[in-house]
């Protein structure tokens, strides 16, 4: 069969001694900046890749794409000890892995992201060599009324995100989107909010929304609890989840991997929508939902692993069509350039050492992901046993350098300090911040859709209901309305969470 | 009338400023035609829509039934120290570069702490700031002033 | 790290006793840098660090690349004109930059192109080419589409990787020529826009060349013509618009700039050695592969070519209203 000897090329070419190294290097760079807060894989692929000159270009994308996924894995790491995600695809994670760690279970938070990243790896490794021709396709079928109603879809999503008053959290979902706005409009080329502010031009950062709303304003509600900060370190239970978490756990990294890989394939927002469809599909259907948001292990279990299946499909299209989902495979077109080779179609056929080799591997880094950071679980749990005082400065040094090499520029400290006294302000309130970021990712593109969409039927707005892929896709955002409003579940889950 | 749910009603207060200030600002930005949605249609109504949710919110928190909470006291002593420090070590970046950046990063915030010691925070501000030169100058080569710019 | 405070040290010492006219003559005293105003890894920087490479052997001192990418290059090309002019600061500016931003958003770009930036010298072209998805549009020449385009005003959309790029004002200037409305769609770079192409979402597009080439070859895409003056040498089966369409050239461009107020003796250097690199085979070769021109001008042609360049498309932008606030 050809998908046989197609991946036994590609592991010949992975298991290279040389791969092999680039590989591991890859990884482990990947992990150490997906832990430190705020640096991202965007900001370190875009400096090592005049590094990878030298290489020869197979080895150099193996290389690149184990920072990406190494970062994948890392990130969670930060999110679940210190409650920082330093990607969109970790926010969810530290909800719930961010309580565990509170409730003593960080070392079975940490396996459980681990274990879940690895399969879902796996099974969309498998994906990519089987289906990708295929799976681009579906890709180009997505028009712009399809795009806008995953966006809504996403939303109402992202209110389930909340344990708390529904009301508030679409208020915090419409704060986002508000925030998200600001910058220059695709459409009209219009500078909106900006205040003749030059740093504001491009919009805020991601990264500067969740460090000052997540880091600095965590920081600054700790520092204020004073003595009655708990140390959550004289609680820590054992690393290895029991036997009833696996249970509870295995169905859901089963559902992330597959909600992940389908997703990944969507440039434009698939990505980033995989781990919160992820966690609301979780909450919905669990059993445990009124454990949500206080330390489920299916909340960790569902996002991290449709997070890192999602990374995986969304080499789809840069692989199979040339074109990239997202900021990190835009810099991989640029590392193939650099190599002569031009991303498209052609690569399969013309380079098959280096797709195959590439997509082999992805396997191949996944398995040293995971015996890198089993033996670190126990370092990383260990952190937590650093006193805060010594702790929170680590943290600001990290997050302050993370956004300031974004665009290597300290306005971008400035607004993130904005931003914490903001979060902290709201966190007060009784605000949460998780739909809020959502908001914040999934606001530009949602109207940039919407509008793209009506200006393509000509200011129609029949366009969303007759696209067959927007219909069913706003069909289920309103089966999803129903079931919230649904008198007896909103009880239950005001039960859950009368004792707030 | 008593304010039952002070949480959400200064929250609601909170999302109508917002919403009515994004509102304002919206209109200067062309609304649109349907064919040709404009930079202010988006903006606008979300701002409007959060205005208004934001006044459900507070006034539901006057109702007889509401939840009855309480703000925490906010920890202005604690903001300062920290927005101080970093506002501080974005200020000085370009002019001490990022090593001693890192330093004064460090000590300024850990003074926020009450459990702060001269001694732990010198040893932990130079580790770190060690930590940072070797990971982020040598290691990933990432483009900041390293040292200060005193002679040029 | 000593050795980085040593030789700052001994730099500013030496700026002290070094009289004005030597600091020319020794140029590059010290590193070189220069501010690309796009990210790491796209094509942009690519090129300056093939250069770099270049200038760094020739001058012997090292030339480093700083991006500063953000708000369209007016970031990166903004900085450059704020920095010292004494040549240790060069930047790479483009089309978008220097004549199209700054007359398409005045406001909003904070220098004057020709006043507060020298130009040293251009070094590539990268033609736009026309591309038409065929499932959607039923012509295969560009009078079958302008024809096409006549019967059905405002029915055929655009795509184009954003407001005021040169691929917009392709499309613009196309339109203006030839008195046809086609429906503006922007996206926030190619490669969406490109999606879209393939799945026929947009019908048409006026881009660059490396994004769009692979899915002609494949297929998927048909190339209609060329926007440069004169057939492009990647592939001359292909014909130019100009050939219908007399005068019409849109082309990216990409050049070295310098603060205002650099020694005309240090431009004319970097201009010679930049010039001499883009002349040798295996640049034109890379530049090629990657869909570009290379090209060699001297300070004077380059500041002639953004001269006319401006007037151009000021007109354009000025004709279909498209200035914003």
């Amino acid at each position: 069969m050809d998908l046989i000897a197609n991946l036994s090329l590609g592991f010949a070419t992975a298991l290279s001694l040389q791969n092999l190294l680039y590989a591991f290097i890859g990884c482990l760079l990947g992990t150490l900046i997906g832990v430190l807060p705020g640096i991202g894989p965007v900001a370190t692929i875009a400096m090592l890749l005049p590094v990878t000159y030298g290489l020869s270009p197979t080895t150099a994308l193996i290389m690149l794409a184990g920072i990406f996924y190494g970062a994948q894995y890392g990130g969670s790491t930060t999110a679940i000890l210190v409650n920082l995600p330093g990607e969109s695809s970790s926010v969810v994670t530290a909800i719930d892995g961010y309580q565990m760690a509170r409730r003593g279970k960080a070392g079975t938070a940490l396996f459980t992201a681990g274990f879940g990243s690895f399969f879902a790896g796996c099974v969309a490794t498998l994906v990519l060599a089987a289906f990708a021709p295929a799976l681009a396709e579906l890709a180009f079928s997505f028009g712009p009324a399809d795009y806008f109603s995953l966006m809504v879809l996403g939303l109402v999503g992202a209110i389930i995100l909340s344990s708390g008053s529904i009301l508030k959290a679409i208020c915090m979902i419409l704060m986002g989107l508000l925030l998200g706005l600001i910058g220059t409009d695709v459409n009209s080329g219009v500078m909106r909010y900006t205040f003749g502010i030059p740093a504001l031009f491009d919009g805020i950062d991601f990264v500067c929304v969740a460090m000052g709303l997540f880091g600095f304003a965590e920081v600054i509600s700790n520092l204020s609890l004073k003595d009655k900060r708990e140390t959550f370190t004289n609680k820590v239970s054992g690393l290895w989840p029991s036997m009833a978490d696996f249970k509870r756990m295995l169905p859901a990294v089963f559902r992330g991997t597959t909600l992940g890989s389908v997703l990944g394939i969507l440039p434009g927002g698939g990505a980033v929508l995989s781990s919160f469809a992820a966690y609301t599909f979780e909450k919905k259907i669990s059993k445990y939902s009124d454990e949500f948001g206080k330390g489920a292990i299916e909340g960790v279990a569902g996002p991290e692993s449709a997070n890192n299946a999602a990374a995986q499909t969304s080499f789809i299209p840069l692989l199979t069509m040339g074109i990239p989902s997202n900021a990190v495979m835009a810099l991989m077109v640029g590392a193939m350039t650099i190599h002569n080779i031009t991303p498209g179609p052609q690569v399969m056929q013309n380079n098959p050492e280096l797709f195959w080799g590439l997509i082999a591997s992805m396997w191949v880094g996944n398995l040293m992901l995971v015996i890198l950071n089993l033996p670190m679980l126990g370092v990383w749990v260990k952190l937590l046993t650093i006193p805060y005082r010594f702790l929170y400065p680590a943290i600001l040094v990290f997050c302050c350098i993370g956004v300031y090499s974004l665009n290597s520029n300290v306005a971008n400290i400035y607004i993130t300090a904005i931003l914490s006294v903001f979060g902290y302000v709201l966190a007060k309130l009784g605000c949460e911040a998780a739909p809020m970021l959502l908001g914040f990712v999934l606001g530009p593109m949602m109207e940039e859709y919407f509008r793209r969409a009506l200006i393509l039927s000509q200011g129609s707005y029949s366009t969303f209901v007759t696209n067959p892929i927007s219909l069913s896709l706003l069909v289920a955002t309103a089966g999803l309305i129903t079931i919230m409003a649904v008198p007896s579940i909103k009880k239950k889950r005001q039960e859950a969470f009368q004792e707030d | 009338m008593e304010v039952r749910n002070k949480q959400n009603f200064a929250a609601g207060l909170f999302f109508l400023a917002f919403g009515i200030f994004a509102a304002v600002v919206a209109r200067s930005y062309s609304l649109g035609a349907s064919d040709d949605i404009g930079p202010g249609y988006f903006p606008f109504w979300l701002a409007v829509l959060l205005a208004v949710l934001g006044t459900v919110l507070s006034v539901s928190a006057l109702a007889p039934k509401a939840e009855a909470t309480e703000i925490g006291r906010l920890d202005w002593k604690a903001v300062a120290w920290i927005v101080g420090a970093v506002v501080l070590f974005a200020f000085l970046l370009q002019i001490l570069g990022i090593v001693f950046s890192v330093l004064v990063l460090v000590i300024v915030s850990s003074l926020g702490s009450h459990e702060f010691t001269w001694k732990g925070t010198l040893a932990s501000s130079l580790l770190l700031a060690a930590l940072v030169y070797g990971v982020f100058v040598m290691g990933l080569h990432l483009q900041f002033p390293t040292w200060p710019t005193l002679f040029s | 790290m000593k050795k980085t405070l040593f030789s700052l040290a001994v730099s500013a010492c030496l700026g002290l006793i070094a009289s004005p006219s030597m600091a020319k003559d020794e140029w590059p005293t010290d590193t070189v840098k220069i501010i690309v105003p796009f990210t790491a890894g796209g094509t942009t920087d690519i090129f300056a660090r093939v250069i770099g490479d270049h200038l760094q052997k020739a001058f012997g001192k090292p030339f480093i690349i700083e991006n500063v990418p953000g708000a369209g290059s007016v970031n990166g090309i903004a900085q450059v004109a704020r920095s010292k002019p004494d040549g240790l600061t060069i930047g790479i500016a483009s089309t978008s930059g220097l004549a199209i931003n700054p007359q398409l958003r005045p406001d909003q770009v904070p220098y004057k192109p020709l006043k507060d930036l020298i130009p040293v010298t251009m070094f590539d072209k990268v033609p736009n080419v026309l591309v038409i998805n065929s499932g959607k549009l039923p012509v295969k020449s560009v009078p079958e589409l302008i024809e096409y385009l006549k019967k059905n005003p405002g029915k055929v959309a655009y795509g184009s990787s954003g407001v005021g790029t040169s691929q917009h004002l392709a499309a613009e200037l196309f339109q203006q020529m030839t008195g046809t409305k086609i429906t503006h769609v922007p996206y926030p770079g190619s490669a969406r826009m490109v999606t879209d192409m393939i799945g026929g979402q947009v019908a048409m597009t006026f881009d660059n060349v490396p994004l769009l080439l692979p899915h002609v070859q494949g297929g998927k895409l048909t190339m209609l013509a060329t926007a440069t003056a004169k057939r492009a040498a990647f592939d001359e089966k292909v014909p130019a618009v100009a050939e219908f369409l007399p005068g019409f050239e849109a082309v990216a461009w990409h050049g070295f700039i310098a603060p205002a107020g650099t020694p005309k003796e240090i431009v004319d250097r970097l201009a010679a050695e930049v010039q001499a690199c883009m002349k040798k085979p295996e640049t034109i070769k890379k530049f090629s592969e990657a869909g570009a021109e290379a090209v060699a001008t001297s300070p004077k042609e380059f500041a002639d070519y953004i001269a006319a360049e401006m007037t151009k498309w000021k007109a354009v932008i000025e004709k279909a209203n498209l200035q914003v606030k």
